[in-house]
């Protein structure tokens, strides 16, 4: 699935600071983290702030932070705020037309319900809770490994 | 105190007295009215028919999960063969739990307990098939680390004989 270079970088953010619940991140850290330009994701973190998903906190020992429900936000509640075009109209791309293209249709839509009800499904803490199983059987596994 | 552990404290502080255990047959007319307030339908036939099979498959699974003596959740599976080239796998068939108990880990619990059978039994994963629509129920199964497996599901209508 291809997203927009913002879309990409909302998401990163989103989980960056959900993960690290107590801090106050500087979008500089954010940025050198994942290789990212600051200036495109101050953007986007205000964008995030105003979407009431960030907190940002001027000053020394200020930053961004996640203010959201993890549990609730999903992949798709983010995407829908960076991508045009979402979220997607039920039979979008069923117009009137003939036997070919209503069929290549239904297969897009096909797509289309998949990718929703994935996106749907992905918290934010389903995110980092299984990034946090993936790191420790990772450990597991190189431990039984280990001479 | 965290966010994080505030996250996780929450539900715990609500939590009741829970006990996990096999449903036995005195729990199926009980199940039956559960499951059809958490469906939106009845199934009485399904679970009937299942409890008949029950006794004479171990490899069948039907927990229940009691509150103060009611029943509030219900977990269903089976460890079972599939005609594509796939080892023999825990398939969960089910899984429920009463709107007025949600929120309290039941479903978490009523899940660890069915995997643990399974891993008894020696099997090393579990698939299941649900609804593209339910996102609910999808959100938490990929929140206790299930996620899209190797097989798509098809259909299509055969017409009327």
């Amino acid at each position: 699935m291809k997203l927009q270079q913002a879309t990409r970088y909302a998401i990163w953010a989103v989980i960056e600071l959900a993960s690290r619940p107590d801090e106050q991140i500087r979008a500089q850290e954010l940025a050198q983290t994942y290789r990212i330009s600051q200036t495109h994701l101050v953007r986007i973190l205000h964008a995030l702030t105003k979407a009431k998903i960030v907190n940002s906190a001027r000053g020394p020992g200020g930053g961004f932070s996640f203010c959201g429900d993890a549990k609730r936000l999903t992949l798709y509640d983010i995407i829908c705020l960076f991508e045009t075009g979402w979220p997607k109209e039920e039979n979008q791309d069923l117009q009137a037309g003939n036997a070919l293209t209503n069929e290549l249709a239904r297969v897009l839509h096909e797509v289309d319900r998949l990718t929703s009800a994935t996106l749907r499904s992905v918290t934010v803490r389903t995110i980092i809770n299984n990034a946090e199983r993936s790191s420790i059987s990772r450990r597991r596994t190189a431990t039984d490994l280990a001479p | 105190m965290t966010r994080r552990a505030k996250e996780k404290k929450a539900p715990a502080e609500r939590r009741q007295s829970v006990t996990l255990a096999d449903a036995a047959a005195s729990d199926l007319s009980e199940l039956i009215d559960l499951d059809e307030k958490i469906a939106g339908y009845s199934r009485a036939d399904f679970w009937r028919d299942l409890f008949r099979q029950k006794a004479a498959n171990s490899t069948l699974f039907v927990l229940v999960a009691r509150s103060s003596g009611l029943l509030v959740g219900y977990a269903l599976g089976e460890i079972r063969s599939w005609p594509v080239r796939t080892p023999v796998c825990g398939w969960l068939y089910a899984i429920g739990v009463k709107k007025s108990h949600r929120l309290q880990k039941i479903a978490t619990a009523l899940m660890s307990e069915l995997f643990s059978r399974f891993r008894q039994n020696g099997v090393e994963a579990v698939r299941t098939v649900i609804d593209v629509d339910d996102h609910l129920l999808m959100s938490f199964l990929r929140s206790i680390g299930m996620s899209a497996g190797p097989f798509v599901e098809l259909e299509m209508a055969v017409g009327k004989s």
